[in-house]
């Protein structure tokens, strides 16, 4: 940690790690209250499960000293689900007016769709502060229109689309995101994004076709050294086979799966910027955050989900470790100057518009 | 008492050490190391972070500055002194119980788990006999037309082997909880399901052409009539589809809404609820099939036998077609079932006071229902 040199000009550059003092053992205590309680409540609990889980992740994660703080109002979340419960209700209620019904709902909750999403972005933004000064997040419609509905359905329906709208949709958060009045900026040509996924497409295409090499293998193997191949185990049985195909195939598609998320993670990240010149690093490995989280999913599994609360922390913890800021002079400086213009600026509106979801 | 943290003044990011108390009359006074008073005012306006785990507490003034502190239990005192009920108190408490909660949980999933076992198929069961009185046969005459248009074909068989037939459905009918006269045996072409039998809600029982010409002898035809009247009898139709859709009504219900969490509730019990469903049934219209059998001097084991044929013809191709045996892998441990009981009924491990039903035996039956 703070590794200190030169910059091309006067300010000097310190490199300040994110530190995550979390633990497994903490959160499981965390975890199980809030499960515990949400299933006696019948899910009504569910919104303060939810902010005592935030608060806990953000407060065990600092910077420079100062840890992250999570306000938000469990009531402001509880209005918004119930706002989405009612959308949805009403889309069963359109179900029995008729196809008409139907389709004016479908479009109404596409064009709707962008709104809460920058909504929900925006509460957990506002609500999400550092040294006493808060986040903010600020996008028109049309901006999360594209980001959330446009791009995606393009991706979808093209594939090779979807770098293009993985990285529109990084760039939406991101840059519509201020931090005590300064923008936050991720810039970079989204030729690096189609190369991720390109990476992670020939690398699918490799695993296919070795094993689809290797099945060919197994059957000529069986087929034509039949004295030998009985005395081996050999799944040449059709439906153990292709089970055994598709659990192989299945793993490594997770893996490169969660690879070429964490590439793509890596590459908004270190290319974001404050204004004022403090950049974000992110060295977390692609490959060690895929075998955290199958690891992670496995043992989940095998406890039954016990062990979820621990998994959490352990992505958490190897992710936040990878991270850190580059900052441009004095960071007490730079917090002390966003709180002013916080204060001048007057604390956000709270009105009845915002919730959570 | 006192307690040590950081002072932020209003409006800065800097702070100093600093140490807060109660003075007066709910006065909180923060100071210096040296005695230095940062700030000192009453109790109103005052504003403190829930507990949690071992999180930094923070208690924001009036004023905008802010006091925070790692000393968690010296902040609730603090508070409670300033007349402030501190909040995340009762969640704390429960973290550190953590093993009661974990009991606690564990019970709540038993007594879902009982409810799902238990409650259910008995509510079912018993919507299912209801609606048997007033509805069964309009729903059974449709089901039948539909299935006429769909799947089944006119019989081929002719005037003999329909007598031979009645007469030998006769007699199981003696066995059944209507007594004879109260259910129908209705014979249909059907090539497209196979050698295959069903019962309606009403008491009609279907027999297609192929199945009655597998048949070798009247044991193996005693055998399917009687197994199918113990499908009416429980009403075994009408009960899988009120399981299938009093899950969701009841999570619905129950949790009121939408959410990931509930959304998969929903979806995890129809899954449990519904795969075990059609082998209890099975087993249990397998079960009254061999007591009916014996009563009329039958033997079990030639219906067993007639599954065990059935299974061998559907399955020696590549795929297995439905059929009267639909689910093959079963079929032996439902063979074997009726086999053992030529001589009586299965002894029910389970029956007797608390000690036989907690016995290895009957847990392990249990298990492999």
């Amino acid at each position: 940690m703070n590794a200190i040199w030169r910059g091309p000009e006067t300010d000097v550059a310190t490199t300040h790690a994110v530190e995550f003092r979390g633990t497994g053992r903490e959160y499981f205590r965390v975890w199980l209250v809030n499960v515990t309680l949400t299933i006696l409540t019948l899910g009504l609990y569910a919104p303060w499960a939810k902010v005592r889980t935030r608060r806990y992740f953000h407060g065990v994660t600092s910077l420079a000293g100062y840890s992250f703080e999570y306000h938000a109002a469990p009531m402001r979340i509880l209005l918004g689900r119930a706002v989405v419960a009612a959308a949805l209700f009403a889309g069963l209620v359109s179900l029995q007016l008729g196809r008409w019904a139907v389709v004016a709902w479908a479009l109404a909750a596409i064009a709707v769709f962008p709104l809460l999403v920058r909504q929900a972005i925006r509460f957990n933004a506002r609500n999400t502060s550092w040294r006493g000064v808060r986040f903010n997040f600020f996008a028109s419609y049309r901006e999360a229109l594209f980001a959330c509905v446009v791009w995606p359905v393009a991706g979808l329906l093209t594939l090779f689309l979807l770098p293009a709208a993985r990285g529109v949709w990084d760039r939406f958060r991101v840059n519509h995101l201020s931090f005590g009045g300064r923008m936050f900026r991720a810039e970079y040509s989204p030729a690096r994004m189609f190369t991720i996924f390109a990476t992670g497409f020939v690398l699918i295409v490799g695993v296919l076709v070795v094993m689809i090499g290797a099945t060919m293998g197994v059957m000529v193997f069986t087929t034509r050294m039949h004295d030998v191949a009985q005395h081996f185990i050999v799944p040449v049985d059709p439906t153990s086979f292709s089970q055994v195909f598709t659990l192989l195939f299945g793993t490594c598609a997770f893996f490169i799966a969660v690879f070429v998320m964490q590439m793509a993670n890596n590459l908004t990240l270190t290319h974001t910027v404050i204004e004022g010149g403090h950049r974000i690093v992110s060295k977390a490995s692609p490959s060690r955050v895929a075998l955290i989280v199958m690891s992670n999913t496995v043992l989940t599994v095998l406890t039954l989900g016990l062990f979820w609360p621990f998994a959490k922390v352990r992505l958490a913890r190897y992710r936040m470790s990878q991270t850190s800021v580059i900052a441009m002079g004095d960071l007490d400086a730079f917090a002390n100057e966003a709180l002013e213009m916080q204060s001048t600026m007057g604390r956000e509106i709270s009105g009845l518009m915002e919730f959570g979801l | 008492m006192s307690v040590a943290g950081r002072y932020f003044p209003p409006n800065e990011a800097r702070f100093h050490d600093a140490v807060a108390a109660v003075v007066g009359k709910r006065q909180l006074r923060i100071e210096t190391a040296d005695g230095h008073v940062l700030s000192d005012g009453p109790a109103r306006g005052l504003r403190a972070t829930p507990r949690l785990a071992s999180l930094t507490r923070r208690i924001e003034l009036p004023s905008g500055a802010r006091f925070e502190t790692e000393d968690n239990d010296g902040a609730d005192a603090l508070l409670w002194k300033l007349w402030r009920l501190p909040r995340g108190k009762t969640t704390a408490r429960l973290e550190k119980l953590w093993p009661v909660v974990a009991v606690l949980l564990l019970l709540t999933v038993a007594g879902g788990y009982l409810f799902a076992d238990r409650a259910v198929p008995a509510a079912t069961e018993r919507l299912a006999k209801v609606t048997l009185i007033t509805m069964a046969h309009p729903m059974s005459e449709q089901a039948l037309l539909a299935l006429d248009r769909f799947a089944l074909t006119p019989t081929g068989l002719g005037a003999a082997d329909q007598a031979r037939a009645e007469a030998l459905f006769e007699r199981a009918e003696a066995q059944g909880r209507l007594g004879t006269g109260g259910y129908r045996l209705v014979f249909r072409g059907g090539w497209r399901i196979g050698p295959n039998a069903f019962a309606l809600p009403d008491g009609t029982v279907v027999i297609t052409d192929k199945l009655w010409l597998a048949m070798q002898d009247e044991d193996e035809a005693l055998g399917v009539f009687a197994h199918e009247i113990s499908h009416v009898d429980h009403a075994h139709q009408l009960q899988r589809v009120y399981r299938v859709s009093l899950w969701p009504a009841a999570v619905a219900t129950l949790t009121g809404d939408i959410s990931r969490m509930s959304e998969m509730a929903a979806n995890l019990p129809g899954l449990i609820a519904q795969a075990p469903v059609p082998d209890g049934f099975e087993r249990q219209a397998d079960d009254d099939a061999a007591r009916m059998m014996r009563a009329l001097g039958a033997k079990p084991s030639h219906l067993a036998a007639l599954l065990e044929r059935l299974d061998r013809a559907a399955c020696h191709g590549k795929n297995c077609p439905s059929g009267w045996v639909s689910d093959h892998a079963d079929v032996a441990a439902r063979a074997a079932r009726l086999k053992a009981q030529d001589n009586g009924a299965i002894a029910d491990v389970c029956a007797g006071d608390w000690k036989a039903r907690l016995s290895i035996a009957c847990l392990r039956s249990l298990a492999s229902r």
